[in-house]
This record gives structure tokens, sequence and C-alpha cells, in this order.
């Protein structure tokens, strides 16, 4: 103990670290975190090797042209596992900072870890490309120094809804939405635009996150008798509960849809899985994104279905690209500036365009399992063709 | 509200005490003979779940015959553990005994619970086996299968630990340690012994109940702590040292928290530790307890 | 070999009064990352320290300590933002949780051993479901916000003398009557009672007292890092980190938390940057060693008794 005070008093007599090199910079470092480990594993761990994969692509084509340096610059990723902790995330935000002192930040997945995450980027004046964050409340206090590419979180199931108009055949819809930050937003704007569209939302209530037996809600619903079932939960542990208790007590809706249901979920349900709708940031189509896209998950080891948020870190890839290409230089500030006046088409069809308060334009695409495999539903007049109603069976 | 759901939800509420029961048995049992409150106790349940995953996900075993073969493997993983971690401290003065047990448990416990999160390093966090046994129905009514045998297991528990603990010897030792294990040892009993085989028949039911957990729901590393300390609040409200408590404070609670779950979910996961205060406020030993 | 005891104790009590006198001007030393590093370390020690005031001194084990942390935190953080300066919203946040310890005082001091120590956790429990349901008090699962600015430097100063003074008070209580009453409860309650021992005003004075800290520390707490949610305030793991960390030092000793605070701290920090895998295993490891090979914790240590002794820090143990 003492040795160990007395080596952090010591550490702290050194000084802070290297004055800056002048001259122009080598290279671009991005950093940022992944989930590697924890409850959020089995949704990003692979977005590592994505991001080394884009990056050897950069590199490959000579990195980023900087005007201001007179060369294209290669990108470096800088990765740490946070864990899935919130704490544990600013911290590494912090060494990024810091210890690395990288050039831009790329965000953590889901809101939560932003949350915690977005904190380093007011302290140390850096610009924060969020991926996987857009709740409202990221959003409540003003910071030039983060833009997400999504769209807000309640605006989140606008495809889903424009599919479920042309659809047909439902009219009343029961949500549960686990108790926190991202979900509630998502379950309340869902609600919105379906109300909205015409349906009829005749149950919806918010679960505490530590909920383990859904048994009350499920009866609950049944006695609604609802058409479709909404279950709004990030991360695996809730909507495999939920699942397998609806099943179990007998709620057998005509359609049923899981806001992020990854390939455990659909595990755990077995042949149940069939004919559930979810979500996804892809779509079918045969642009040069889309090519790109796919050859990425490739060389990452998965299927561009497997991994319904990879959409997201591809566009996010991309807007960073272009910010730092605008900008021409590595100065924060022009970086900044180029970040906020995105305007980008991607995969053929989307404008990436951010709002004066830093939301995007990104939201995902319905898909369905058959066969234990997610199928896309988009552009809607193919989805309608291949779309499968669940009608009740498990 | 009507008959049929009021029964309904009351069904539900005990099936429910029943799953709560099976697990906080080996918990009750293992304090009553050896006194230490097992902060390991919830890893067991998580690691014999994942265990019970990978042998029906990866062999193909069926997932019943796999808590079968996995669940008594834990007995000895109990005794083990017992022997290694707990005898050492039974010599020290009480208080001293405590604060020992609870950092070695709870020590137990993280190794236990970030090695089950490196081994699920690359796969599946939470893990959930794809095996439905059908609901059976009674006219309106729906009986949950996998709980009903949770229930019909803890039914069987309680009668034959009842016979168990009356007409075997190990039984009777294990009733004389946990009145005064002083006592005990000046009669001749291995009370040494005996609180290896009360850790060893606690952590088989923890693992039974994994086991079954994996089945219903999930595991995952995270599950162990959280449950351990859920469990230790229904042993206590139950009454430390009665078995019935358990029963009972298993079952008051799966009530509790099914009623309330149906009337307003955000005050579902509240009434556990509710009725648990509440208990424990006008009766300081639990239900049931001495 | 006994020549060179002396001077070893020296020499680490000499180390150890020049790390105590360089904490305040660590920050001059331009050390940003250890002043941040150290913050946290020092909310641990207030966290434990307090903690065994009634866990180690008067031998209730009172998992439920860390709720005067997250009450103190939710309610200091309401009143600043209704409006309150600093100090108007910690006073706030400590009068809060002064008076909700003396209201459980009576009905939680019925209850003895495992049945007190797990009806605090119940309550904890219960405070964290009850804050995530009063969203519009509390914010809820989105957790409680204040105006964000970087407060480090005076979070640094400000914990700092919170340490200090819980120390302090550690120390004072030990040397006192309510102390002496305190360890008469400790050792047995009912022969206490039987001469006249006040035993629940006396368990009511030092279940406040031993509030008072962590209430403090939640409120900065809250205004250092700008947000908190429930589960970061009330959760399991914060829950039991105090506890741990007085038992590992050597609780109803007044140097066993501070001890046990560093030791854990800096064990983690260790862990935490050297190896990549199985960190929270390794720190397992070290817990349940010590709980088999150090009864009493490490302040009890033989070795760490004697040395204790030469730089003046033993104590009367029980």
């Amino acid at each position: 103990m003492l040795l160990g005070l007395a080596g952090l008093a010591l550490a702290a007599l050194l000084p802070a670290g290297a004055p800056q090199a002048q001259g122009t910079p080598k290279e671009i470092v991005i950093g940022g975190t992944i989930s590697q480990s924890g409850p959020l594993q089995g949704i990003v761990a692979p977005f590592v090797k994505l991001a080394k994969a884009w990056e050897d692509r950069v590199n490959a084509r000579g990195g980023i042209p900087m005007k201001a340096y007179g060369k294209s610059l290669p990108i470096r990723f800088v990765i740490y596992d946070d864990k899935s902790d919130p704490a544990t995330t600013l911290s590494f935000y912090e060494r990024l900072a810091t210890v690395d002192k990288v050039d831009v930040f790329i965000g953590p997945f889901s809101s939560g870890l932003h949350n915690a995450a977005l904190q380093a980027s007011v302290s140390h004046k850096i610009p924060f490309f969020m991926v996987e964050g857009n709740d409202p409340f990221l959003f409540k206090d003003p910071n030039p120094w983060r833009v997400t590419g999504l769209a807000p979180a309640d605006k989140e199931q606008t495809r889903m809804v424009q599919f479920l108009s042309k659809l047909g055949g439902l009219k009343t819809f029961a949500i549960l939405a686990r108790d926190n930050l991202h979900e509630k937003e998502s379950a309340k704007g869902l609600a919105e635009m379906l109300s909205q569209a015409g349906f009829q939302v005749v149950y919806q209530e918010t679960a505490p996150a530590d909920t383990k037996d859904f048994a009350s809600i499920v009866l609950a619903m049944k006695q609604k008798n609802p058409d479709a079932v909404v279950v709004e939960a990030l991360a695996p542990p809730s909507n495999i509960q939920f699942l397998k208790q609806a099943r179990e007590q007998g709620l057998n809706p005509k359609e049923l849809f899981v806001s992020h249901a990854p390939v455990p979920v659909i595990k755990g349900l077995g042949p149940s899985s069939e004919n559930m709708v979810s979500m996804l940031y892809s779509f079918d189509g045969d642009s040069a994104d889309h090519k790109e896209f796919q050859e990425l998950c490739k060389a990452a080891g998965f299927e561009p279905w497997q991994y319904s948020e990879a959409g997201i870190r591809y566009r996010a890839y991309r807007r960073i690209e272009d910010a730092l290409e605008r900008a021409g230089t590595l100065d924060k500030e022009a970086v900044r500036k180029a970040m906020w006046s995105t305007d980008l088409t991607l995969f053929g069809e989307e404008q990436m365009k951010h709002d004066a308060t830093g939301f995007g334009t990104d939201m995902p695409y319905p898909v369905q399992v058959h066969d234990g495999k997610y199928v896309s539903l988009w552009p809607i007049e193919k989805g309608l063709k291949v779309h499968r109603f669940k009608d009740g069976k498990w | 509200m009507d008959g049929t759901l009021l029964l309904q939800l009351t069904i539900n509420g005990v099936l429910l005490g029943g799953v709560y029961t099976l697990a906080a048995f080996g918990l009750s049992l293992i304090f009553g003979v050896s006194g230490v409150l097992n902060l390991a106790h919830g890893e067991f349940l998580m690691l014999s779940g994942f265990l019970v995953f990978l042998v029906s996900d990866r062999l193909g075993i069926n997932p019943f015959v796999a808590v079968a073969l996995v669940s008594p493997l834990f007995f000895a993983v109990g005794y083990a553990f017992e022997r290694l971690l707990i005898r050492p401290l039974a010599l020290r003065k009480e208080h001293v005994r405590l604060a020992s047990a609870t950092l070695v448990t709870l020590g137990a416990a993280l190794i236990l619970e970030d090695g089950a999160a490196f081994f699920s390093l690359g796969t599946e966090f939470e893990k959930s086996v794809g095996y439905f046994l059908p609901t059976l129905r009674l006219g309106p009514l729906v009986l949950p299968s996998l709980k009903l045998v949770v229930f019909g297991l803890v039914a069987l528990l309680i009668a034959g630990l009842a016979a168990f603990l009356k007409y075997t010897y190990v039984g009777l030792a294990v009733q004389a340690v946990t009145q005064s294990p002083r006592g005990a040892l000046l009669n001749g009993v291995p009370t040494a012994r005996i609180g290896a085989v009360a850790f060893g028949i606690g952590t088989f039911l923890a693992a039974a109940a994994g086991g079954l957990e994996v089945i219903h729901s999930y595991v995952s590393p995270l599950i162990g702590l959280p449950l351990t300390l859920k469990y230790l609040c229904i042993i206590v409200m139950g009454g430390l040292g009665s078995f019935v408590g358990v029963a009972l404070g298993g079952i008051l609670i799966g009530l509790g928290e099914s009623f309330v779950g149906f009337l307003n979910p955000a005050w579902g996961q509240t009434v556990a530790y509710l009725l648990l205060v509440l208990v424990l406020l006008t009766r300081p030993t639990g239900l049931l307890g001495k | 070999m006994r020549r060179s005891v002396p001077v070893l104790a020296l020499g680490l009590g000499g180390v150890l009064v020049a790390g105590l006198l360089a904490l305040p001007w660590l920050p001059l030393a331009g050390g940003g990352y250890a002043v941040k590093v150290l913050t946290l370390l020092l909310i641990y020690v207030v966290l434990a320290q307090s903690y065994d005031i009634v866990g180690g001194t008067m031998g209730y084990v009172n998992l439920g300590h860390i709720a005067f942390f997250g009450l103190g935190a939710y309610a200091c953080g309401i009143a600043f933002n209704a409006g309150l300066a600093l100090p108007g919203a910690l006073a706030a946040g400590m009068a809060v949780v002064m008076a909700f310890a003396a209201l459980i005082s009576y009905p939680f001091f019925r209850l003895r051993g495992a049945y007190f120590s797990l009806a605090a956790f119940g309550l904890v429990k219960l405070m964290e479901n009850v804050t995530i349901n009063l969203r519009w008090l509390t914010g809820g699962s989105n957790g409680l916000k204040v105006a964000a600015a970087d407060r480090t430097l005076p979070m640094y100063y400000l914990t700092l003398g919170l340490a200090a003074a819980t120390i302090l008070a550690g120390w004072l209580v030990n040397r006192s009557r309510l102390g002496l009453a305190m360890k008469s409860i400790r050792e047995d309650e009912a022969v206490a009672r039987d001469f006249g021992v006040p035993t629940l005003r006396i368990k009511t004075q030092a279940l406040v007292l031993s509030a008072c800290f962590p209430a403090l520390m939640g409120g900065l707490y809250m205004w250092y890092f700008n947000f908190i949610e429930p589960a970061q305030v009330y959760g399991l793991k914060i829950a039991l980190q105090p506890v741990a960390m007085a038992l590992l030092g050597g609780s109803g000793l007044v140097v066993g938390p501070v001890l046990g605070a560093a030791l854990l701290y800096a064990l983690e920090e260790f862990i935490w940057t050297h190896v990549e895998h199985l960190q929270g295993a390794i720190l397992g490891l070290v817990v349940v060693l010590v709980g088999l090979f150090m009864p009493g914790g490490v302040a009890r240590l033989a070795p760490v008794q004697r040395l204790l002794e030469r730089i003046g820090l033993r104590e009367d143990d029980r």
C-alpha cells in the first residue's frame, strides 16, 4: 500500500507528457471503445475487426487526402474494450484523449455508454462521431463537439411503421419496453407513429431492467388480445425471457416484433423464432456502398444480417472519412465544423445530414426470420412479397 | 378481475415461488449447518446452467438429460468448496470467521463470475436453450410445464428432506449440527464432514435450479451475485434455519411479484424487497425463524 | 535482522508521511490523471471508513450503507437543480440523509446479525427501485444530470478534506465514550443493555454519524460527475465495495478501512493496466487469499501490527 501510494505520488510528479512534436502529422488516429465483453458483447464484438477492415481498405488506397498537408494520411483505429460498462467507457475515452492523443472519437455501442463517453469530448475538445446513440437525453445540453448519424430515437421505427401501413392485416398493438434510456424513447415514438398511422395501441408498459419473470405482463397483454406484440429491448436477456414466457403462457399474436433480436435470441427460441420481425441497419441492394459494406463484413468474419448494428458503424466510418477530407486538416475545430456539415448519399438513396441539434438521418429497416436467418423486408414492394405473418405459431 | 385471471395469477405466483425456493433451499441448508452465507451460491447456479447449455447445444443432448447429468457433479463441487475454503476457517472466533467467510465466498463468486465471462468471450454471453416443453392447459388456465417440473421437484424436496432429517443418520447429524455445533461435536458427530455434505447438497440444488433456469429462461455470467442476494433475502425473510420458512418466503414473494407485476409492471421488482423489509420489521427473526 | 526493522519502519513511515503531505500539492505537479485516480480512491476511503463506524466498531454489518451515499447524491442533485448553490445543496442532502438514518434506526435496529444485514441490503434495492420509478423527481432510468463543468481540482481538495474528516471522526469515536458504548454493544448487546447502556440511542447516534460522510460524498460525487443513474449509486458492486474494503483491511480498526481501500484500489488499478483478461478473477483470488490467510484483515497481520506500532498507529484491538 505504502509503495503503491508512493508510486502514485511519483507518477504524478512526472511530466504530464512529451511536448507536442511540431511538423506535419504522420497519421490520423481514431479512438473509441467496443464492448468485447459483458452483456453487449454479442451485439458488437466483431466490430473491432470491422474497423480494422475499414482501416486496411482506406490505407490501401493511400489514406485520406489532407489538403493542408499536401498529401494523404493513413488512418489508425485505437479501440479498447469497454466491458459494456459506463465507468470503464469513460476511463478509456479519457485515456484515448490524454495518452493515445486521438484526433477524433468514434462512439461506443448504446446510448448509455455514449452518455459516459461524451463527457470526455467536452473536457478535451475532440470531435466525437457518435455511432449507436440517438436518445434526446444525450442532446438535452448543447454540445458542439458531438453529432450522431442516427435519427432521434423516437423516429427509429419509422420504416417499420411505413411497412406495416402498406402490409395491412393488423389493427391492435401491444408494446413492452425495457425501462432504460433508449428503449423507452423508441417505444414512445413507435406508439405515437402507430397511432398517427391509424393503428390502435391497446397496451403500452415499461418493465424494469432486471425483470426476470414476465408471466404477469404476458397475461396483461393477453387480456387485450393484440394483433401484434412489440418488444423494445436492447440486449438479449430481456427479450429471450419475455418471448419464452409469451410462448409458455399462450400469447399467440399474429405478428411478433422484437426491436433487437441478435442471433442468441433466435437461437434461444429455436424454431419458435420463425417469422419474428426485427430491425437491421442494412437492406438488400446492389449499390457500390452495398458491395463495400458486404465485403467489410466478410473481412470481419460475419454476415451483415448477424449483426444489426454493423450498418451504423459503416455509415460512421464514411462520415468520419468525409468530414476529415472536407476539413483537409487535423485541426480539431476545423474537423468539428466539417463534422456538422455532412451531406452524403449512401447506399444509393440515403441522405446523411445533421440537424441543428446534432441528430442524423439513419434509421433501420425491417427484417424477418426465415429459417433462423434474417431476410430483408426492404424495399417495401419486395418485403410485402416475402413477408409471412407469425399467425400465433410458436 | 375475474376468477380465471385471479386463479391464473395465483398459479403463476406459486409456481414462481417454487422456482425461488428450489435455489434458496440449498443456501438455507448451508447456512443452517455451516453458519456461512455462501455468496458464491448463485455462481454455481449460473455455472450449472452454463454447462447444461454447452452439453445440450454443442453435443445435442436432451436438455433435461443434461440437467440430470450435470447437477450431481455439483455435489462434488460444493463438497470440495467447503473443504478447501470454508473448513480452514472453522476454528476462528465467530466474528472473525464470519468476516473471513464473507471474503472467501465473495472472492470465489468474483472468480467464478469472471471466469464464466472469460469463457463466454467470442460466444454467447447469454445462454438460452432452445427447447420448449409444451404448456399444459386446464380449461382456460395455463400451466407452464417447466415451472411445474420445478415445483414438483421442490415438493419432492421438502418431503424428501423432512424424511431425510428424521430418519437417516446423516439427517439427524445435520439437525444436531444446526442446533448446536459444539453439542454435536461433543456427541461424536463428524461435524466437519457434515458441513461438507451440506455444502454438497446445497450446491447440487443450486445446480439443478440453474440447469432448469437455462431451459426456462437464460443464464449469463452476471446473474450470480444478484440472485444470491435475492435468495439470501428470501431465506432471511422466511427465517434462518427453517426450511418451510424458505418455501413460505419464496411463495409469498412469487405471489407478490405475480400480482403486482400484473397491476403495474414498474413496481414488480420492488415487491420482494418491500416484503422483506415489512416482514422483518414486524417479525425480527423472519416468518418462521427461531 | 532486529536492527534493520527500525530503519525499515522509519523509512516507510517517512515515505508515508511524505506521501500524505504531498497530497495537497499533487495537482500542482501536473499529474492530471493521478489527481483523478486519487480522487476515486479517496471516495472509497470515505465510504469504507464511514461504513466501519457501524460495521466494525459496533459490529452491525450494514450492507445498506451505500443507501446514504445514493440518497445524498440524489438529494444534492435535485437541490442543485432547484437552484441551490453547492454548499446549500450539500447541506440539504446531508439533512435528508441524516433524517432518513434516524428514521430507519428504530425499526431496523430491532434486527440482529444476518437479519439486520440483509434487511439493510433490501432497503438499498428498494430505494434503487423507487428511484427508478419516481421519474418525475429523479429522472428514473435516464439518470439525473446537473449542469456540466470541469470540477476536477475543487473535487480533489474537497474529497481529500472529507476523507481526512472521516478518518478523524473514526479515530475520535474510537476513543470516545460513544465508541466504548458501541464496542460494548458489539461484544455482547444483551449484557450491555443490562449494564445500562442505552443501546437504541447509541445505535441511532452511530448510524446517523456514519451516514453523514457518505451523504456528503454522494453530493460531491453528483456534482463532480455531473450525472448519476440508480444502478451506479445503489448498485450491488458499489454496495459491497466498502464492506469488502473494510474487511480486507481490518474491520474494527481505524486504520483498517483506509488500508483496505488503498490496497484494493491499488490492486484494481494495477490489474486494470497490466492484465487484459480475467481481471475480476484475479481480484477475487486476492480477496479469497486474504480471507483464508489473513483473519481479521491485512492490518491485523503480525508484521503490519509491528510496523504500525513502530510508527505509532497501532490501536487496541478487541
